[in-house]
C-alpha cells in the first residue's frame, strides 16, 4: 500500500510573502518524514499542497511517479489530520468514522464492521452513538 | 446561591412588554366576538362569515403557496452562494451584505414599478400575468433576511476545515454541500425560512400595486367593508401564521436534536 511521494521545485507565494521557495522532497514507500520549523515557515503550506487544498505557483507533486498537481483533493485518496478539530458536528462519532467509507461506496455491512473495529481500537465503542 | 425569583424590576418590564403585545390582541378578540346585529357580546357570527367566504381559503392558499415558493427559491439561491463566498471569496462578503440592504432602502413601490417595467413585454404570460410574478419580488424582499441568517450560520461553523476534511475523505462538492455543510447550517436556514414566510404572508404593498389578490389584500378588503369579521380575520391570520411557523420549526428541528447533545458532550 505504501506509495512514494515526490515534491519537485514546489513554489508558493502569498502576496509578497514567499512560503515555499522551490522545495524538493523525495519520500520512499513507508518512509517517515517530519517537517520541523518555526511558525510560518511553510510546513502547513507544503502539506496543503500535497493534500491538494492549495495549488502551487510552480512545481509538481508526484505520487508513485504520477503527477497529481492538478488532481482535486477528493480524488487523491489521501488522509490528512487537521490541526484544528475536524469532526462533522452534525454526525455521531460513528457516522464521523463512517463518512469516508460511505463516500467510497462500501457496503453497509462492511462499513458497520469497520466502524466497530476502529472505535474499539481506540476504546470508543461506547461513544459511537454520541 | 442562584436567585430563585425574578427581580421585581424585571417583573415590571415583563408585565409591561406582555401588556404591550397582549392588549391589542385581547381588544381585537373582544371586538370580533360582538354580534353583527346588536353589537353586543358574544357571538361567533363574524368568524362564520369569514370561514364561509370562499375568498378566505383561496387567498390564504395562494399566499401560502407563494411563501413556500419564495422560501425554496431563496434557499436554493443563497445557501450555495453564501457557502462559496465564505469559502473562496471572503472579500465579496461586505459587497453582498450591502447589496442585501438594498431591499430596505428601495421602497416597495419603486421595486414593483421597476419590476413591472423590466418583466413587461417579453416574459411569458404564466409568469407575468399570474401571482407567480410576486415570487420574483418576494425573493428580493426576503434576500436580506435569508442572507443575514445564513451568514451568521456560516460564521458559526468552520467552513474551511469542514470542507477540506470532507474532501480529503473523497467527497465531491455536491456530497460536501449536502452531507456536511447543509446539515450544519440547518438552524440558520430555518430561521431565514421563518422570516421569509412571515414576510410573504403579510406583504401588502407589492401585491396590491401589481393588482393581485393575496391574503393580505383580502384582509384589507374585509377591513374596509365589514367591521366585526375584519377583527375575526385578523386573529385567524395571526393564528395561521403562528401555526405555520411552528410547523416549520418542528419539522426542521427534529433530526437536529442530536446536534445539540453532541456539542454539549464534546
Amino acid at each position: 500500500m505504501a506509495a512514494t511521494v515526490e515534491l519537485r521545485e514546489l513554489r508558493r507565494t502569498f502576496g509578497d510573502v514567499p512560503a515555499l521557495q522551490g522545495i524538493d522532497v523525495s519520500l520512499a514507500g513507508g518512509e517517515f518524514l517530519s517537517l520541523l520549523g518555526p511558525s510560518g515557515c511553510g510546513k502547513t503550506t507544503a502539506l496543503r499542497l500535497v493534500a491538494g487544498f492549495d495549488r502551487p505557483d510552480s512545481g509538481r507533486v508526484l505520487v508513485d511517479g504520477k503527477d497529481i498537481t492538478s488532481v482535486r483533493p477528493s480524488r487523491r485518496d489521501m488522509g490528512m489530520v487537521f490541526q484544528a478539530y475536524s469532526l462533522f458536528p452534525n454526525m455521531t462519532a460513528a457516522q464521523n468514522v463512517e463518512f469516508g467509507l460511505r463516500i467510497r461506496k462500501l457496503a453497509r455491512a462492511a462499513r458497520a464492521k469497520r466502524v466497530r473495529e476502529l472505535l474499539e481500537s481506540v476504546g470508543l465503542e461506547q461513544a459511537g452513538k454520541r | 446561591m442562584r436567585r430563585r425569583f425574578i427581580a421585581p424590576s424585571s417583573l415590571v418590564w415583563l408585565v409591561l412588554a406582555a401588556a404591550y403585545f397582549l392588549i391589542p390582541l385581547v381588544a381585537t378578540l373582544l371586538f370580533s366576538l360582538r354580534d353583527s346585529q346588536t353589537g353586543t357580546c358574544c357571538s361567533l357570527g363574524a368568524y362564520g362569515t369569514i370561514f364561509d367566504d370562499p375568498q378566505f381559503a383561496k387567498t390564504l392558499w395562494l399566499s401560502f403557496k407563494l411563501a413556500v415558493e419564495t422560501v425554496v427559491i431563496s434557499l436554493v439561491l443563497f445557501v450555495p452562494t453564501v457557502y462559496w463566498v465564505h469559502l473562496k471569496l471572503p472579500r465579496l462578503r461586505p459587497v453582498i451584505a450591502s447589496l442585501a440592504l438594498l431591499p430596505f432602502v428601495v421602497p416597495p413601490i419603486v421595486l414593483v414599478v421597476g419590476m413591472l417595467d423590466v418583466y413587461g413585454g417579453w416574459s411569458p404570460g404564466w409568469f407575468y400575468s399570474t401571482p407567480q410574478f410576486l415570487v420574483a419580488a418576494y425573493v428580493v424582499l426576503a434576500f436580506p433576511y435569508v442572507f443575514f441568517a445564513l451568514d451568521a450560520g456560516f460564521r458559526a461553523i468552520d467552513v474551511h476545515t469542514l470542507t477540506e476534511a470532507s474532501q480529503s475523505l473523497g467527497a465531491s462538492w455536491r456530497t460536501t454541500l449536502g452531507r456536511v455543510i447543509i446539515p450544519n447550517v440547518r438552524t440558520a436556514a430555518l430561521s431565514g425560512a421563518l422570516l421569509t414566510l412571515a414576510i410573504v404572508m403579510g406583504e401588502f404593498t407589492i401585491a396590491s400595486l401589481a393588482a393581485f389578490h393575496t391574503f393580505p389584500t383580502y384582509i384589507q378588503y374585509v377591513n374596509q367593508t365589514q367591521a366585526y369579521p375584519a377583527a375575526a380575520l385578523t386573529l385567524i391570520s395571526f393564528g395561521i401564521t403562528w401555526f405555520a411557523m411552528l410547523g416549520i420549526l418542528v419539522a426542521g428541528r427534529r433530526p437536529g436534536g442530536r446536534q445539540m447533545a453532541m456539542r454539549g458532550g464534546g
